[in-house]
C-alpha cells in the first residue's frame, strides 16, 4: 500500500531517511549527554565561546555548514584521507558522511534542551546522593538521568525530527545517490523539479503530518512531566 | 571533639565539643552560616576546608527541602539509600517506624504534604545507616508532637552510641530539651558554645528572650525506684493525698505503680534535687548512662509556666491549686522584660532593645524575669512574672521562695 502511494524509489528515500534519523539521534544522544552533563558544571572563561562553537549550526545557512563539510571530507583533507585509509571509500558522498554531517548538524537541538535541563536541576539532589555514598557516575545514570527524561525526550525528539526535515547540508556532502544519500527531502525536491505533483504533494503531506505529530508528542510529554513535577 | 570549617567568605567556625556530646545543637539568626557550615561538614562543599573527628565515617544530611527524588515513590528512595547502607544501618522498618512514616512507604513523593516529605527524608538518612547525621532545619514542617517522638527516637540512638547528631533549628525548646551541648553561630562564626543551659541562659541575655526555657535534668523515678507507693490505689490513676506530711509525699499526687498505666496518662515522674517532678512523656529526653545508674533525663520548662508561692512553709500542701510541680530556690537575679509593643513604638530604642534588655526602662516593661536557683541544686529556673505580682509580693533577690510550674 506505502509503495502505490509513494511509490519505490521514494519509499526507499523515506527508509534511508528514518535509518539516517534513528542512527543520528542515536549517536547524538550518546555524544551529547556527557557534553551537556560538562558544560552544565563547567565555569571558565572560555564557556561562552565554546557555547558558540556549539550552537553555530543553529544559525548557520545549512550549504555555509555544508560546504565546509564537504571540504572536510574530500580525500584531500586529513579527515578525508584518514577515512579512506581506514575504510577504503569516500566519506564525502557517502551514508557514513551524511551520518557525520548530521550529527554535526543537529547537535545543537539535542544539546540545548539537555544543557537546559541538566542546568535547572538541583544540586542538592546530588548532595544528598554523595552523602549516601553514590559515585559520581553512579549518580549521573541512577538520578541525573531519570531526573532529566524531559530533555532527554525533547533531545531526542528534535534531533530525530530535524534529521529528517536537513536539506542543504545532505545535497552539499551527499548528492543525490538513490539508496545511498538521497534522503526524504531531497527526493521532494527532484520530484518537484520533475514536475511530479502528485507524488510531491503526497510526500510533503506526509511529512507535515509527521512533523506536526512528533511537536505534538514532544510538547504533550513536556506538558504531562511539568505537571508531575508541580504537583 | 574538635571541629573546624572554613569556606572562604562564608564561614570560619571553631567548634569545641565534650567527648560525650552525641546530640548538638546549632542555632544562630538566618543567614549566619549554619547550613554552609553543615554542607562543608557533609563534604559537599568543594572549597571548604574541615577538620571532623569522623574524617573516615559516614556523614548524612537532610536538608529543610526534603530533596525525595522524585522520579521514584517512597520506597524507592528508601532503596536508593539502602545501596550503599552501612553494615550496621538499621533496616527500612526500624527508621520508617522511628520516623512515623510506614503508612507512607508506599507513597509517590509528590502525594507527600511537606511535614510527611521530611519524615521520609530522615528515614532515608538513617537507613543509609550514618554514623554522623545533619539535621538542617529537616524537622521544620512537621508538628510538635510528632517532631518530639522523632527527636526521642533520634536521641535515643545517640544514647545508645549509634549515631552523633548535629541539629539545626531555631526552636530553642526543641534544643533545650534534646542537646546535650549547644553551639551558637552568627556572621559565620562560633558565637558560643558549650552546654545547652549555659549557651541558652546566654543566648536569651543576648537576645533578650522574654520568656526564656531553662533545663532540668533529674532521674528519672522508675517502679523499682518508687519509694512512696503506699497509698497508691489500685483504681484510680491518680489519686490526691491532702494530708501528707512526709518528706516523701511532697508532691501530694501519687500516681499508680504501673509501668502500663504511666505510659497510659504519658506521664513521667523525674527527680530532682530530691523532689518529684511530673514531665509529659513526650517533653521528657534521655542522657547517656552507665550501665546499671539510674536513668537520666532533661528536659525543658517555659519561663511564663512558672509562678511564685512565697509561702514556703506549705511546700507539699498547695491543696487548692492544679499546679502539680513545686521546687524551693533562691531568687538570684530580677530584671525587666523587653516590651515588644513599646520597643516597636520607639524607633530611637529599636536598634538595641533586642541585644540589651536590661537597658530597657522597668517603666515599658509589664513583666519581670526572674532566676531562681534551685535549692541543693546548681540547675536554674527562669520564672516570667508581671511587675504587680514583683510589687505585691515583694521580691527581692536573695528571697527564698517555691517555684510552681505545671506538667512540661
Amino acid at each position: 500500500m506505502l509503495t502505490e502511494f509513494f511509490g519505490a524509489s521514494t519509499l526507499e528515500a523515506i527508509l534511508l531517511t528514518l535509518k539516517l534519523a534513528f542512527i543520528t539521534s542515536g549517536l547524538l544522544l550518546l555524544f551529547a549527554l556527557p557534553l551537556a552533563w560538562f558544560l552544565a558544571n563547567w565555569q571558565s572563561k572560555a564557556k561562552p565561546l565554546v557555547m558558540s562553537i556549539l550552537a553555530l549550526p543553529l544559525v548557520l545557512p545549512p550549504t555555509v555548514l555544508g560546504f565546509y563539510l564537504l571540504i572536510a571530507f574530500s580525500p584531500q583533507s586529513a579527515l578525508g584521507q584518514g577515512w579512506q585509509s581506514l575504510t577504503g571509500s569516500n566519506l564525502a558522498f557517502s551514508f557514513e558522511g551524511l551520518v557525520l554531517g548530521s550529527v554535526i548538524y543537529s547537535l545543537p537541538f539535542a544539546l540545548q534542551p539537555l544543557y537546559s535541563g541538566f542546568s535547572q536541576l538541583d544540586n542538592r539532589y546530588l548532595d544528598v546522593a554523595k552523602t549516601l555514598g553514590f559515585s559520581a557516575f553512579e549518580a549521573f545514570i541512577k538520578i541525573v538521568l531519570p531526573l532529566s527524561k524531559a530533555p532527554i525526550v525533547v533531545a531526542l525528539g528534535l534531533s530525530f525530527a530535524h534529521t529528517i526535515g536537513e536539506f542543504g547540508v545532505v545535497l552539499m556532502i551527499g548528492g543525490n545517490i538513490p539508496g545511498e544519500t538521497q534522503v526524504l527531502s531531497i527526493a521532494l525536491y527532484e520530484q518537484v523539479e520533475a514536475l511530479e505533483y502528485s507524488s510531491a504533494h503526497n510526500l510533503a503531506l506526509a511529512l507535515l503530518i509527521f512533523s506536526f505529530v512528533m511537536l505534538a508528542a514532544l510538547y504533550r510529554f513536556n506538558g504531562v512531566t511539568r505537571s508531575d513535577e508541580a504537583r | 571533639m574538635q571541629i573546624s570549617a572554613l569556606l572562604p567568605n562564608r564561614i570560619n567556625a571553631q567548634i569545641s565539643l565534650q567527648p560525650q556530646s552525641r546530640f548538638i545543637g546549632v542555632t544562630g539568626p538566618s543567614g549566619a552560616g549554619k547550613s554552609s557550615l553543615f554542607r562543608a561538614l557533609a563534604g559537599v562543599e568543594k572549597s571548604a576546608k574541615v577538620q571532623t573527628p569522623w574524617t573516615s565515617q559516614k556523614v548524612g544530611i537532610v536538608f529543610q527541602q526534603p530533596m525525595l527524588f522524585p522520579h521514584t515513590d517512597v520506597r524507592g528512595n528508601l532503596a536508593l539509600a539502602q545501596r550503599h547502607a552501612s553494615p550496621n544501618a538499621m533496616s527500612i522498618d526500624t527508621c520508617l517506624r522511628g520516623c512515623y512514616c510506614e503508612h507512607l512507604i508506599d507513597k509517590p513523593v509528590q502525594a507527600l504534604s511537606g511535614g510527611e516529605a521530611q519524615r521520609v527524608a530522615i528515614a532515608r538518612a538513617l537507613v543509609n545507616g550514618p554514623d554522623v547525621l545533619l539535621l538542617d532545619e529537616s524537622l521544620s514542617a512537621i508538628d510538635i508532637f510528632t517532631r518530639r517522638k522523632i527527636y526521642q527516637f533520634l536521641n535515643n540512638l545517640c544514647v545508645s552510641g549509634k549515631l552523633i547528631c548535629f541539629v539545626i533549628s531555631h526552636d530553642l525548646d526543641d534544643l533545650a530539651l534534646f542537646s546535650d551541648e549547644l553551639v551558637f553561630i552568627d556572621q559565620g562564626r562560633t558565637e558560643l558554645c558549650g552546654k545547652t543551659r549555659d549557651v541558652l541562659t546566654q543566648v536569651f541575655a543576648k537576645e533578650g528572650f522574654a520568656t526564656p526555657s531553662s533545663v532540668l535534668e533529674g532521674l528519672k523515678v522508675t517502679a523499682q525506684s518508687e519509694a512512696f507507693d503506699s497509698y497508691q490505689s489500685q483504681n484510680a490513676v491518680v489519686s490526691y493525698k491532702p494530708d501528707s506530711e512526709t518528706q516523701q509525699d511532697r508532691n501530694v499526687l501519687t500516681i499508680q505503680d504501673n509501668e502500663e498505666c504511666q505510659s497510659e496518662n504519658g506521664i513521667e515522674r523525674v527527680e530532682v534535687a530530691g523532689h518529684e517532678i511530673f514531665v509529659t512523656a513526650e517533653s521528657v529526653s534521655y542522657l547517656p548512662q552507665q550501665c546499671g545508674e539510674q536513668v537520666s533525663v532533661r528536659f525543658a520548662v517555659k519561663a511564663c509556666d512558672v509562678s511564685i508561692d512565697t509561702n514556703t512553709a506549705d511546700f507539699g500542701n498547695a491543696s487548692t491549686i492544679s499546679i502539680l510541680n513545686a521546687l524551693p530556690c533562691v531568687i538570684s537575679r530580677i530584671e525587666p522584660v523587653a516590651n515588644p509593643l513599646s520597643s516597636l513604638n520607639d524607633p530611637e530604642n529599636n536598634a538595641d532593645t533586642k541585644r540589651t534588655p536590661t537597658k530597657l526602662a522597668t517603666a515599658n516593661s509589664a513583666k519581670v524575669l526572674l532566676k531562681l536557683d534551685v535549692l541543693n541544686s546548681n540547675q536554674t529556673l527562669y520564672a516570667s512574672i508581671s511587675c504587680i505580682s514583683l510589687t505585691r509580693l515583694e521580691l527581692a533577690v536573695g528571697m527564698q521562695v517555691i517555684a510552681r510550674f505545671k506538667l512540661p
